[in-house]
């Protein structure tokens, strides 16, 4: 069902003013392909570097200008947005468009005489974009029907990452914020001995989630049922294709643009959770996953070019939530920028320890005991920030 | 044969069906399904969260199969984190269950619900006022129980929910009081 705009409000007063400000998620992977007709129409090989500059330079300064949208759709609405197909027609549309990206960009390293900074410069161009794939593979790896998990295992496939939505979904949504997930990140630790444990562990937890499931079928791990294996034989027929028909300078181009694009994914589980920690119960279970367990940003330039991922608090609250509908809540700890703008602070870490450390202490009211650090990092932060206890829950900072 | 929902995402597991994909044929009594076995759907709700939204529960003929069903119930009801009411379900009647946002009892249990509202520490409305309410976060599951109030926001017991100030939010995770729907006691 595709509602009018006008349809959806006279059903229940409610206009959603985002709806198609929401392409711009669909059309901005699109983006390498816009900088290589750049290049061809001006010659300058600095549009090789085009996605580079948006990410990391224009839409952090966008989101500074634009700001926060705090905007929730009321609850009345979220059933007709559930159900309005378009919000999901273009997260499909999304697909084909990183595929084009990777083709195009192939061809054009193997037909044209490139440097090899403009080659580079190029696989990290495409790099940005594989993250973005990602990020798509996300939002329909969480939908309930097989066609929207089969595109997503279609459009992992393009960054080699196809072990995402198996390890995500039932393996950092069940251990998120707890010092079983690898893909935590802790107070104190820089996002590049983060990637250390982050990359392998969540590969490992991903197999052992799928072993465990094939084993209840009495099937082998190794059966063409492994739901790793299959997008993984897409990656690998799509590469071997690809090395094929534009050479052996794919060797270098292709595992450049796949590392940063499952660079751009630690960076974004690296910021998303950074020192949360869920609270244990005495029955010896974590408290459930709620809001506050999730750095939030309601950055609307950035927003909506990632479908609303920065949501992140209602997401992981309830995952199976659709992008269009996700909400923001009052007093949740919040992120300083968007996310372009995060991953970029992530690179340099004192910048980012110095953004963000204070932000964790405040959400835990100073209570260290309520906050993942870093091992051996314990000392330094008790130096630093003291060790007020106190019995207030975390995440209420403003109410009080 | 069963049927147990998750109460976060709604989905459910019927036993009459299983999940195949996920290993557990047609069939397979919900005792049968590994306790540390998340929600398939989403994967924040356990096994212990689920449930219990109609039928009877498969192959609970003996005595210690009965038990543990009803335990996996019982922790339904009180994994609200707040803990309103705390009463086992006795292993022999039919255990209390909330679905949809609505608390309601399942079956041939309006008793247990009787003696649930004989222990709560509140108070009573008064002659001719209409009977004290409770409302659920759809976000999280607190309950906020106008007979209790909620003595660390300042409200005291036999505060109606209508009275609480509109910018007041879930003391546990935020969400506004828009967010909070009526539990219905059927």
């Amino acid at each position: 069902m595709i509602n009018t705009p006008e349809q959806s409000a006279s059903t229940v007063g409610y206009v959603d003013h985002k709806r198609y400000l929401w392409m711009l998620s669909t059309l901005w992977p699109a983006t390498p392909m816009i900088g290589l007709w750049l290049v061809a129409q001006t010659g300058w090989s600095i549009w090789y570097a085009l996605v580079l500059i948006i990410w990391y330079g224009m839409v952090p300064l966008l989101d500074a200008m634009f700001g926060e949208d705090f905007n929730n759709p009321p609850e009345e609405a979220v059933e007709m947005l559930e159900k309005d197909r378009y919000y999901r027609v273009l997260t499909y549309l999304t697909v084909p468009i990183h595929y084009a990206a990777l083709l195009v960009s192939a061809w054009w390293v193997s037909t044209h005489a490139m440097s090899w900074p403009e080659i580079i410069t190029l696989a990290l161009s495409l790099g940005i974009v594989n993250g973005l794939a990602l990020n798509t593979g996300h939002e329909l790896g969480h939908k309930k029907e097989t066609f929207d998990r089969w595109l997503a295992k279609l459009v992992l496939a393009v960054a080699g990452y196809g072990h995402f939505f198996i390890e995500h979904n039932k393996g950092h949504h069940r251990d998120v914020a707890t010092p079983m997930d690898p893909a935590t990140s802790r107070m104190g630790e820089s996002i590049y001995q983060f990637s250390t444990r982050e990359i392998p562990g969540a590969f490992r937890r991903a197999w052992a989630l799928e072993e465990e499931r094939l084993s209840r079928r009495g099937k082998s791990v190794w059966s063409l049922e492994n739901e790793i294996l299959q997008p993984m034989l897409i990656t690998f027929a799509l590469y071997a294709g690809l090395l094929a028909f534009f050479g052996p300078l794919m060797l270098v181009f292709l595992p450049i643009q796949m590392a940063f694009g499952w660079w751009q994914l630690t960076s974004a589980n690296y910021i998303e959770h950074y020192g949360l920690l869920r609270e244990k119960l005495p029955n010896g279970r974590y408290e459930h996953q709620k809001p506050h367990h999730s750095w939030n940003s309601n950055h609307i330039v950035s927003n909506l070019i990632l479908f609303h991922l920065q949501r992140h608090s209602d997401h992981h609250a309830h995952p199976t939530r659709s992008y269009q509908s996700l909400r923001d809540f009052k007093d949740l700890p919040t992120l300083p920028s968007g996310y372009p703008g995060m991953f970029f602070i992530a690179l340099i870490p004192g910048w980012f320890r110095s953004a963000m450390d204070s932000r964790v202490v405040d959400w835990a009211h100073g209570d260290l005991s309520k906050i993942q650090i870093e091992d051996g990092k314990q000392a330094f932060y008790e130096r630093k920030f003291g060790t007020v206890g106190t019995d207030a829950k975390p995440g209420l900072v403003a109410a009080e | 044969m069963a049927r147990y929902q998750c109460p976060d995402c709604k989905y459910t597991y019927d036993e009459t069906l299983g999940h195949p994909h996920e290993g557990f044929p047609a069939g397979t009594a919900w005792a049968n399904v590994p306790d540390e076995w998340a929600c398939p759907d989403c994967a924040v709700r356990d096994k212990v969260d689920f449930e219990l939204i109609g039928g009877s529960p498969a192959a609970t003929t003996s005595a210690t199969q009965a038990v543990e069903v009803a335990a996996a119930a019982h922790s339904a009801v009180t994994v609200t984190d707040t803990a309103v009411i705390e009463k086992p379900a006795s292993p022999m009647s039919e255990p209390a269950v909330r679905t949809t946002g609505v608390l309601r009892a399942v079956a041939s249990a309006p008793e247990a619900m009787q003696s649930e509202a004989v222990v709560m520490d509140g108070k009573s409305p008064s002659a001719g006022c209409k009977p004290f309410a409770k409302w659920i976060c759809i976000t999280c599951g607190h309950i906020y129980d106008e007979a209790l109030g909620d003595a660390s926001d300042g409200f005291a017991a036999g505060t109606r929910f209508e009275d609480i100030p509109d910018d007041w939010c879930c003391p546990d995770c935020g969400a506004t009081k828009k967010d909070y729907v009526l539990c219905q006691e059927t």
